[in-house]
């Protein structure tokens, strides 16, 4: 299992809206390539690792405003749990983000390229909630998102 | 203006776009939560006040009017809407929906949204006695919404399932699902507490039994009383601090003792953070709160 924590030089409400929505996590996750929203709680993630595609259906179990979000996985090849944690730091001006994500096949012990994806896990969370942080606070993470939505509003 | 409003109707047509909380509910004259949510407010500089609205179930109807005024913040829920605010919100955590219960409604861009806070109070008092509890069952007396909050938070605390005691478990267990938030649940009655007991590394007390002003009141005998030696205790009552059944705890020697009171407050803790997205002065509140209810004893 992987947890990272990272500080984020913005505002609780900021951060979180920015991290509620699992369609934007393959914006600063590279191990993840494509997030689809079936409805408002369920998600389908889509990823390949050592060529084999790997996708799974995620629920949202737990969406706390501004305190919790997670999810778990109800069907699919790889089994994703994921809890980030919000709190407030510097009276709501700061915010620290604790990121837990656990991959495991259904079936049996990882092997191959699967299992260094797992035992990277960590070391990978840590650059991508690096990455996320400095894209949020000079604002790049918001026109990203922006952009897309403008591609599919064109679509 | 008092924190306590008890005609609706007059404030829906006094409020004007002065931002406003609250708490609605029937009672809610005993309520607690103004004092500390307009603490809050004060302590983050921000702007407005909280509320108690005494809505009886009848008075339903003006809820969606209240929501609707343009000084609308938030509002928690209590007794007897807890379940029944489901169906007017436009979107509800899963966690609650799994509790059945919303206890803070936030007006977001795409509507109301409802939570449920208890279970976040819940962690937060348990979280420093989660290595006692971890791999072990936990007896959680009682069956109402309190109840249901207690069983969601023990995914996060490690137990390994929770036993529902009630007086009708058979009852109990028609009505109940057969895990919450992904902890098992077993339903069994008081006669079975003492080898329950044996077993658990926790109980939780979520019945009104030896709530103010019946204070000499336990939910559990003295005979079974012994078996909580080296166990988790905690009321979910607040009020008196020590209740009848802590007492019977702490002469048991049981492995620690808790009131509802640090759960009060964090549950109050995250709906102001969901509110505002600023920190709840939870140090504070307990203070004014302990002062407040010495006061009224």
């Amino acid at each position: 299992m992987a947890h990272q924590r990272i500080e984020v030089n913005l505002p609780l409400a900021k951060v979180y809206e920015s991290l509620n929505s699992p369609v934007d996590f393959p914006r600063f996750m590279t191990g993840i390539e494509e997030v689809n929203k079936i409805n408002s709680q369920t998600f389908e993630f889509k990823t390949t690792i050592g060529g084999e595609e790997y996708k799974w259906t995620t629920n949202i179990i737990d969406d706390l405003r501004n305190t919790r979000f997670a999810w778990i996985t109800i069907n699919g090849n790889l089994n994703q749990t994921g809890t980030i944690r919000f709190t407030p730091l510097d009276n709501g001006t700061r915010t620290r983000i604790d990121f837990t994500l656990d991959y495991r096949p259904f079936f049996g012990e990882a092997e191959g390229e699967l299992k260094t994806f797992i035992d990277t896990s960590e070391e990978q969370l840590q650059k991508d909630l690096e990455a996320f942080r400095d894209a949020l606070e000079n604002g790049t993470f918001k026109e990203q998102t922006e952009v897309s939505d403008k591609e599919q509003a064109a679509v | 203006m008092d924190n306590l409003v008890t005609d609706l109707a007059a404030f829906i047509r006094q409020q004007g776009k002065e931002p406003f909380y609250g708490v609605m509910g029937n009672p809610v004259a005993q309520s607690k939560s103004p004092l500390i949510h307009n603490a809050a407010l004060k302590a983050n500089g921000l702007s407005g006040s909280y509320y108690a609205f005494e809505i009886p179930q009848k008075s339903f109807a003006f809820v969606g009017q209240l929501l609707s005024m343009p000084g609308f913040r938030g509002m928690n829920v209590t007794i007897p809407h807890k379940s029944r605010i489901i169906d007017i919100l436009d979107s509800t955590d899963p966690l609650a929906l799994e509790v059945g219960a919303v206890n803070t409604i936030a007006a977001l861009r795409n509507g109301f949204a409802g939570y449920n806070t208890d279970v976040h109070g819940f962690v937060e008092t348990l979280r420093n006695s989660a290595l006692l509890i971890a791999g072990r069952p936990a007896v959680i007396l009682g069956s109402g919404g309190a109840a249901r909050a207690a069983v969601a938070s023990l995914r996060e605390l490690k137990a390994d399932h929770a036993v529902v005691v009630s007086r009708k478990p058979v009852d109990t267990a028609r009505s109940w699902p057969s895990a919450i938030n992904r902890v098992r649940i077993r339903f069994d009655s008081y006669a079975s507490l003492p080898s329950l007991l044996r077993e658990a590394g926790l109980v939780i007390n979520t019945t009104p039994v030896g709530m103010f002003p019946k204070t000499h009141a336990s939910p559990i005998d003295a005979g079974t009383a012994q078996f909580l030696k080296g166990i988790v205790c905690m009321d979910a009552i607040y009020n008196p601090f020590q209740t009848q059944f802590l007492k019977q705890a702490e002469f048991a020697k049981a492995k620690a003792t808790l009131n509802g009171l640090p759960m009060f407050v964090h549950q109050a803790a995250a709906s102001f953070r969901i509110w505002t997205g600023k920190r709840f002065p939870v140090a504070e509140a307990t203070e004014l709160l302990e002062v407040e209810l010495k006061n009224n004893i």
